[in-house]
């Protein structure tokens, strides 16, 4: 048991402002879904005076991690720290929620989420083989680290297939790892989960990317982006590679002028920030130089924006473990997004998508898109 | 009756998705005093037998009828955000009814006449927010605004820094539909705006009542037209005493009608706002850097509405006289809503200068939400520091000085030899404020840990009424029971010896 799980429990005095922001407690307004009541739920886990009950789980594991309440908290407690350490305690006493053993066994055995044959990492480019297969594990100092969901979801496979389209119109060269990519690891980080065998992967991920003289990796996955970028840092400090996520690289190729949009698209936007990528990264503007930069498009910025963006609901494994509730965010945020006028909401991260993807149903007007797609059909 | 069987006829009224047995939806959330005597004893536990989340009036009506025939407790409970304990289960078999699940709905808003019907469990920055969209606003603000819901402040008449200018809760409620302690339901006052003196005026009585006699399934608010244009000013003097001269200054300006609010922020105060402030610059929020200078007599202002500009010139001219005030006028918008919300969270805010603390804590419950009359705040402000200063706690104090209201928030740990020391100090301060004329509470409520002073403040007799009203309503005591002072014990923060120790 880990004394971040108790932390903050005598400093949250109970004002509640966690709650006006928090993704969850919005969508399904209960006191025990409330950033100050899984505080509490934490440390009362701590000093055992309760114990693992199934709402405690619900308070813990929903949690998205999107840490709008520290946005906010005029204490400074910080929720995200002591979220993982009750979910590593809980999962130790083997009370994890349903399917959380399975993912976590999945990536040391098949070295993806989804325990599929990690051969099968290259499927996504069943459309562009050619484009595809001679790039695999060549020399480039430019790597596309494509990510469990993007590889092995038929849904999502547009996203690193856009990718490359948009790199071709572009003359960037690249590679890949192909089957010789692991899943980055990060359902651990989320769940703060120590495994040795993680740190195999974390090794094997980049001493693949080094033989390959990559210098820059590129994803198109904000969770993959942030595991590369603090996690695969913490474990090698001296880790060689710039980390770039897909919209960097491609409004620095739009400025420069390696890209031309020619189409219009005359339609309201929003665009959905990731949390992974802006508020816990900084990346802010790329995505908003690409869509500003096609012509006929309306972007629709809210009063809450940027840091303060809401967060789709589909993160911090909330998805994965308790989907009725992150569904429910969905639903909201999508609902809002079209109140204020929006009639595609824009993602650049494959959770987003797949989560809001759900939230419109039922919703007239509004649809969603991935950055990616967007871009490449509307390129000269 | 058993919890098993209480669970059961709830579930049958309720469904099973909105009855819960479970530890996480019944434990004292948040509470710091209540955290920290469970910590200290053994045998003092406040969690409440069941959680309770209805969908409508219907549902209340059965559950009320049940609790009553079994005088079973029942707390009503908006977004718990009250520093009183108002909302803690305090006896055996407590049922929590929540509203912030399902009874969360906007009824009506009537732009034109100015009204608005709303269930209890509206937050009060989401009927802002819809408000704000026609231009208008609900005037009635207390420091809770982005945590706090309708039926929460109705219950505790809520109000804050603006309360001098624009009234508390109170001044808001055309009337309210309360479903009483045998299930009938009654409609106080008019749902719209009617002037009428038409017998007892029952929506006064149960606007502050605390969940104590009845609970509220509709309010009908007064909303009103948002002003227009604001400036908010720093004014740091040297010393309290130049403070309060300024303070005199202002009350004879003739300036009230701008006037929205008139802060007193003490040195450590302004170390909480600041240490806000530099996080919020860190976070990227802020458009510029905000820094309120730390002296020791400073007010912070906001000017409003039509004739505001012409009344800043006249402030800015008067304001000459204190040669060595530093003076700084904030004109944007957002710089002003940064600046008061920190001004809000100042308190909290000085925990960012110091490492989280060890072990369990409490804001002194008996100082947090001081009044006396207005222009007798500055002897309080003296007297409280030369006792403060004697028991070697040092409080952050802030205030509404024009409604003679102080909150002095002092973070003390909770060990028994700490709790007998507050009781020491809380009733020493008191003596001032009882002297004074004053209250022990302003706008925060009474709840469980205030009680005990009650009887002080109005004496036996106004207390024998109050109870007499309450067990008229309410003869088997089911709502909200041994609060304010109406039930058999008092607050646990002064019983000594009370728990078995751990």
């Amino acid at each position: 048991m880990s004394e971040e799980m108790i932390k903050y429990y005598y400093l949250c005095n109970n004002c509640g402002i966690c709650r006006q922001q928090c993704t969850i407690f919005q969508a399904i307004p209960l006191e025990s879904l409330s950033p100050r009541t899984r505080m509490t739920l934490a440390g009362n886990l701590y000093l055992n005076k309760t114990g693992i009950t199934k709402k405690t789980k619900e308070a813990i594991f929903t949690c998205v991690l999107c840490d709008l309440c520290g946005n906010t908290c005029p204490s400074g407690v910080d929720v995200l720290d002591t979220i993982k350490a009750t979910r590593r305690y809980i999962i130790e006493q083997g009370e994890g929620p349903e399917g959380i053993s399975k993912l976590l066994d999945s990536i040391i055995q098949g070295r993806n989420i989804f325990l599929l044959d990690n051969e099968e990492r290259i499927n996504w480019a069943e459309n562009i083989e050619d484009k595809v297969k001679p790039k695999i594990r060549q020399q480039s100092e430019l790597a596309l680290f494509v990510g469990c969901q993007e590889s092995f979801k038929g849904s999502l496979y547009n996203i690193p297939e856009s990718l490359v389209r948009i790199f071709e119109k572009a003359g960037v060269d690249f590679t890949l790892l192909g089957d010789q990519e692991w899943c980055c690891g990060a359902p651990y980080f989320l769940l703060g989960v120590k495994n040795e065998k993680v740190d195999e992967i974390i090794k094997h991920n980049i001493e693949k990317m080094k033989e390959f003289g990559v210098k820059k990796i590129v994803t198109t996955c904000p969770g993959c982006y942030l595991a590369w970028k603090e996690e695969y840092k913490k474990f090698d400090p001296e880790l060689p590679f710039e980390i770039l996520h897909s919209t960097e690289i491609i409004a620095n190729l739009i400025q420069e002028g390696k890209l031309k949009i020619s189409k219009e698209y005359k339609k309201k936007v929003i665009f959905q920030d990731p949390c992974d990528l802006g508020r816990h990264s900084g990346v802010f503007e790329a995505p908003r130089i690409i869509l500003k930069s096609i012509p006929g498009l309306e972007l629709i910025e809210l009063p809450r924006e940027k840091i303060e963006a809401y967060c789709c609901g589909g993160g911090g494994l909330c998805k994965a473990t308790y989907p009725e509730t992150a569904l429910a965010v969905a639903k909201k945020v999508a609902k809002i997004y079209k109140d204020n006028g929006a009639e595609m909401i824009v993602t650049a991260c494959p959770a987003c998508f797949d989560n809001l993807l759900t939230g419109i149903e039922g919703l007239e007007g509004i649809d969603v898109v991935d950055i990616h797609s967007l871009l490449v059909d509307l390129l000269e | 009756m058993d919890k098993e069987e209480i669970y059961r006829k709830l579930v049958e009224i309720c469904g099973e998705n909105d009855v819960s047995i479970d530890d996480a939806d019944l434990i004292a959330t948040g509470d710091w005093i209540a955290k920290g005597l469970e910590a200290l004893y053994k045998n003092i536990s406040f969690k409440a037998t069941a959680l309770v989340t209805p969908k409508n009036k219907d549902e209340i009506v059965q559950i009320v009828k049940f609790a009553n025939a079994n005088k079973i407790p029942l707390i009503p409970r908006a977004a718990n955000t009250s520093y009183a304990g108002q909302v803690l289960p305090v006896k055996d078999n407590t049922v929590l009814m929540d509203f912030g699940k399902h009874m969360n709905k906007i009824l009506e808003m009537n732009i034109k006449e100015e009204y608005a019907v709303v269930e209890p469990g509206v937050e009060f920055w989401y009927l802002q927010e819809q408000l704000a969209k026609e231009g208008y606003f609900f005037p009635a603000e207390p420091g809770s605004a982005f945590s706090c819901m309708i039926g929460g402040m109705v219950a505790n008449n809520a109000s804050g820094a603006t309360s001098f200018r624009f009234g508390t809760t109170h001044d808001y409620v055309n009337g309210l539909e309360i479903i009483m302690a045998d299930g009938s339901i009654i409609h106080t006052g008019h749902k719209e705006n009617v002037k009428s003196v038409a017998g007892y005026d029952l929506t006064s009585l149960f606007v502050g009542s605390e969940g104590t006699l009845g609970i509220y399934t509709e309010i009908y608010l007064k909303i009103k037209k948002m002003p227009q244009n604001e400036v908010s000013l720093i004014l740091a003097f040297k010393d309290l005493d130049s403070a309060f001269q300024a303070i005199e200054m202002i009350r004879n300006l003739e300036i009230t009608e701008s006037l929205a609010l008139l802060e007193y922020v003490d040195e450590m105060t302004i170390e909480g706002i600041n240490a806000n402030l530099k996080f919020r610059e860190k976070k990227g929020l802020l458009q510029k850097k905000m820094k309120v200078p730390k002296r020791a007599g400073t007010l912070l202002i906001k000017l409003i509405g039509p004739r505001y500009k012409e009344d800043l010139q006249k402030l800015q001219e008067n304001l000459q006289q204190f040669q060595d005030a530093k003076i700084e006028v904030m004109e944007e918008p957002i710089d002003q809503k940064f600046l008061w919300d920190a001004r809000h969270y100042a308190g909290p805010g000085i925990a960012r200068t110091m490492p989280p603390p060890e072990g369990p804590r409490m804001f002194i419950p008996a100082i947090l939400d001081i009044a006396v009359p207005p222009r007798k705040i500055i002897d309080f402000i003296k007297s409280s520091k030369e006792i403060s200063q004697k028991y070697g706690y040092i409080p952050i104090g802030m205030g509404h000085i024009f409604d003679g209201n102080i909150h002095l928030i002092s973070a003390q740990n909770i060990t028994e030899e700490n709790l007998k020391k507050v009781k020491a100090f809380q009733e020493e301060i008191l003596e001032v404020v009882y002297s004074l004329g004053g209250s022990v509470t302003a706008e925060h409520g009474v709840g469980f840990w205030k009680q005990q002073f009650l009887e002080k403040e109005y004496g036996k007799e106004t207390m024998d009424v109050m109870k007499k009203i309450k067990y008229a309503l309410d003869p088997n005591n089911i709502f909200n029971p041994d609060k304010m002072g109406l039930g058999v014990i008092s607050s646990i923060v002064h019983f000594e010896g009370l728990g078995e120790k751990r």
